[in-house]
């Protein structure tokens, strides 16, 4: 189930198929605030529909899973069911903290993690909730279609001789 | 019908009000919290932040001769208590929101400080620039701290507590026989 997520093929593939990517939205045990902004999304203001995202009812229509809230012991059967009837090439993107590392939630007894925990995904949309601008830009990323913004940093404080620690 | 021209009406006067949002930055609000950003030159290593950060996403490690402050922008939910708590305003909320990423490494920060070892007893005890920040603010105070107090700094919490209960001690004896 944990294979690794080649996202570049992926994408590849979705674009050699030139298809609309249809999304799926899956609350795992969110609070809803995440859903209120993917709503949002696709209200005139924001409109995702320029990029033919288009929310479907099914996950058997759908190339993203959008998912939103963190992995509980209850939803860990809806989750996995929704993954295996996604037609292949399909994209996860994780939507708010809860969905990237249990976020708040994370060390309740009912959290068994984030949805990478579960499932492989191929793109963090961390925010609670995200900006729905951020959103879009997580679903583009996901389909490589902008630049990754954001990298690891790192910093060691350089002691008296000049060695870093 | 006249539903329908009524709205294609406002549709007129109203223009086209969706954003191009990939290719134009849109407007942030005022007061946005977007990702923390952490001064690393001005950071002291105190881990104020860490015990107040509600989804633990700011956690020290302490280990021999390192202090490691690791933040994940995946966890982070932009409350702002770190901003708050900062004694020396090291980390700000900036309004970058365009913090999604294909892999989780890359929302991470890790910040590395030296640990300095105890006048007395030798452990590691706190961060040498935490100490550097209390040597500066007892220098301004001047006169109210004399210098045994003062070399007690250095000094482990377990040592500073074991010292000053014998100098107290030492002089309740001091004074018990001169009466």
């Amino acid at each position: 189930m944990k294979a690794d997520s080649n996202l570049k093929e992926k994408q590849e593939r979705i674009r050699e198929l030139g298809i609309s990517p249809w999304v799926f939205p899956v609350n795992t045990g969110g609070c809803n605030g995440c859903d209120i902004e993917v709503v949002d999304t696709l209200t005139p203001y924001f409109d995702v529909e320029r990029f033919g995202v288009k929310l479907v009812s099914s996950p058997k229509h759908a190339d993203i899973l959008l998912v939103t809230g963190p992995v509980t012991r209850q939803s860990l059967k809806t989750l996995k069911n929704a993954y295996e009837a996604a037609p292949d090439p399909k994209l996860v993107v994780a939507i708010g903290n809860c969905a990237c590392g249990g976020g708040i939630c994370h060390d309740s007894f009912t959290v068994l993690g984030g949805v990478d925990a579960v499932i492989p995904t191929d793109a963090y949309v961390p925010g609670c909730p995200p900006r729905p601008e951020a959103l879009i830009y997580g679903l583009l990323l996901a389909l490589g279609k902008v630049e990754q913004k954001v990298t690891r940093r790192e910093y060691r404080e350089e002691d008296l001789d000049g060695h870093t620690v | 019908m006249s539903g329908i021209l009524k709205l294609l009406k406002v549709a007129i006067r109203r223009g086209r009000v969706t954003l191009n949002y990939p290719a134009e930055a849109t407007p942030t609000p005022e007061g946005l919290r977007g990702r923390p950003v952490l001064d690393f030159d001005a950071c002291i290593g105190c881990g104020a932040c860490a015990k107040t950060c509600p989804p633990n996403a700011l956690t020290v490690e302490e280990k021999d001769k390192v202090w490691t402050l690791r933040l994940s922008y995946g966890r982070c939910i932009m409350c702002g208590l770190c901003e708050e708590v900062c004694p020396v305003d090291a980390i700000r909320f900036s309004d970058e929101f365009e913090l999604a990423s294909t892999t989780k490494k890359d929302l991470e920060v890790e910040l590395q400080l030296l640990r300095v070892k105890c006048g007395s007893c030798g452990t590691y005890f706190t961060t040498r620039r935490v100490l550097e920040e209390t040597a500066a603010e007892y220098s301004e105070l001047g006169d109210v701290y004399d210098e045994g107090l003062r070399g007690m700094v250095s000094l482990c919490p377990d040592c500073r507590r074991r010292e000053w209960s014998e100098a107290s001690a030492e002089a309740y004896r001091g004074a018990r026989y001169e009466s």
